[in-house]
């Protein structure tokens, strides 16, 4: 036991020096040149899809004490949106998670996405649908990004299979994993709908721009100030972002976005 | 430089790695089938939630589970237990039913961050099976693989063993060999072709434990918990009856896994 203490030091020592001594950036080789081509100027209401996306934006939970029955409500009530997304609906294991009691309420299924490993509360963004969900795919890389969401029917002119996956950015290291997850089948129609630490947009665009193809990225802020996230939205080519409204339900931030499919 | 120190940090990383694999896989699984969407109970959530929190598992493994049915009362009974018990829910339709579905589920004391549903309808079945299973990474570090079926009732192993090939193929990687639970109602005896076959990947983990049904004179075991690789160690493993929740008497164990 000593040994692997010992064992432990060195290698944490070992590691901060080496980090350290490296370049956090990632590396961004070759071509820079892609833009991703104009949508149509017209909307086509018939492929449009619209989700909900709750988030205070910054490093505080969503729920706290805060009761959550207009949440409940609105979601009761509302059948259009395909998804409703939760960020930092933290859980604490083995207590009842706001977000499942929020899905159990309003008739709906319910998922989480982790953002962190932790013995007791761990911080992540919870997602509501109302379709039965034979597949959740997912992954993580060094436990402290995960990637996971629901893949979809999207009830647009012609069903639409659409993967909505969601993760947090918050160091810029994670956007290599993220584009290297996305790459792996873009055509697979995965829309990631996240949140990234303010002040990294500029990485993620240079990143993606070198690395990836047929992609749009959409980074959506906040009209209030003191933020310290932003909302992202990576998609292949023939999905864009048509807007976002900012709205409140309850007590709660929430910002209705919309995407549209260009087939 | 740059190729030197990614290779150090690799190299630590790697070391790293094989110090937390060190720390065991320890989990208590429960497996229940339910019987007919929870008809026993009539189809009331907290007569189960009283009976699993007695138990406090990590993992609960379903099968006959009811999603939005008219004989249940057109309720989500797994995400219902979900939000009673602070668990996360993962329901896989085998069919339609009774206005809603039928199909196997889990749930999960930890958030998973990968599941799926696997179907399988061999050529003679009478309906298709589900094998469902949820990806977890424990509080200290390490992954596991939670999954659940019920195989077809048929008297002809072959279509039991042909379901389970196609789940084999799905969810063991023999180059990846991620600790795995394969828990549910297999509809065989362990003498049956479909267990020597589940035995060729599988370990029976409760091989020489009692029967499984009848809850009220089990006289057969048919309900298992499987584990890959054929590692894991049995620390506790209990059959447990409640004849007023189903026919099936439920499974207990807490198993760990080098």
């Amino acid at each position: 036991m000593k040994i692997k203490n010992i064992l432990y030091s060195i290698l944490f020592l070992s590691t901060v020096f080496v980090m350290n001594a490296c370049d956090d950036k990632p590396e961004i080789p070759g071509d820079d040149t892609y833009e991703a081509p104009e949508p149509p100027a017209a909307i086509n209401n018939y492929n449009l899809f619209t989700m909900e996306f709750y988030s205070r934006l910054t490093e505080e939970p969503l729920f706290g004490t805060v009761s959550y029955d207009a949440v409940v409500s609105r979601l009761s009530s509302n059948q259009t949106n395909l998804a409703y997304l939760f960020d930092r609906s933290d859980i604490t294991i083995g207590q009842t998670s706001a977000v499942v009691d929020i899905a159990w309420k309003s008739k709906k299924n319910a998922f989480f996405v982790q953002n962190n490993t932790a013995d007791n509360v761990i911080e992540g963004t919870g997602m509501i649908v109302r379709q039965l969900v034979p597949v959740f795919p997912g992954t993580f890389n060094s436990d402290s990004l995960f990637i996971a969401g629901c893949a979809l029917s999207a009830p647009l002119y012609t069903t639409t299979p659409v993967t909505l996956l969601t993760c947090k950015l918050k160091e810029d290291y994670q956007i290599k994993i993220l584009s290297g997850y996305f790459s792996q089948s873009t055509s697979s129609n995965k829309v990631v709908v996240g949140t990234m630490l303010s002040g990294m947009e500029d990485t993620l665009r240079d990143y993606l721009k070198h690395h990836l193809k047929n992609f749009r990225i959409a980074v959506l802020s906040s009209t209030q100030t003191g933020k310290a996230y932003k909302i992202f939205i990576l998609s292949p080519v023939n999905f864009v972002c048509r807007g976002f409204q900012e709205l409140t339900v309850g007590e709660f931030p929430m910002y209705q976005i919309k995407i549209e499919y260009l087939n | 430089m740059i190729r030197y120190k990614n290779i150090v940090v690799t190299l630590l990383l790697a070391i790293t790695t094989l110090l937390n694999a060190q720390q065991p896989v320890t989990i208590k699984v429960m497996s229940m089938n339910i019987k007919e969407g929870g008809r026993y109970a009539n189809f009331d959530t907290d007569a189960f939630c009283e009976c699993i929190r007695q138990y406090n598992p990590d993992f609960i493994a379903f099968q006959e589970m009811d999603y939005f049915t008219s004989r249940n009362g057109n309720k989500d009974m797994l995400t219902e237990m979900g939000a009673k018990l602070g668990m996360f829910p993962f329901f896989g339709k085998a069919f339609n039913y009774s206005g809603g579905a039928f199909g196997g589920a889990i749930l999960s004391k930890y958030p998973f961050f990968n599941a799926q549903t696997l179907s399988s309808k061999p050529a003679g079945a009478t309906e298709n099976r589900v094998c469902v299973y949820v990806d977890v990474l424990l509080p200290n570090k390490r992954k596991v693989r939670i999954a659940t079926t019920h195989l077809d009732v048929t008297a002809d192993d072959q279509i039991r063993i042909t379901s389970l090939a196609n789940f084999n193929k799905l969810i063991i990687a023999d180059n990846d060999p991620v600790p795995t639970l394969l828990i549910g109602d297999f509809n065989a005896s362990p003498e049956s072709d479909t267990m020597k076959y589940a035995k060729i990947k599988w370990q029976d983990i409760g091989a020489g434990t009692g029967n499984t049904i009848s809850s009220t004179n089990p006289t057969a075991r048919i309900d298992y918990v499987m584990g890959f690789p054929k590692t894991w160690v049995k620390k506790s493993y209990d059959i447990v009856a409640y004849p007023n929740l189903s026919d099936h008497c439920f499974i207990v164990a807490t198993l760990e896994h080098p």
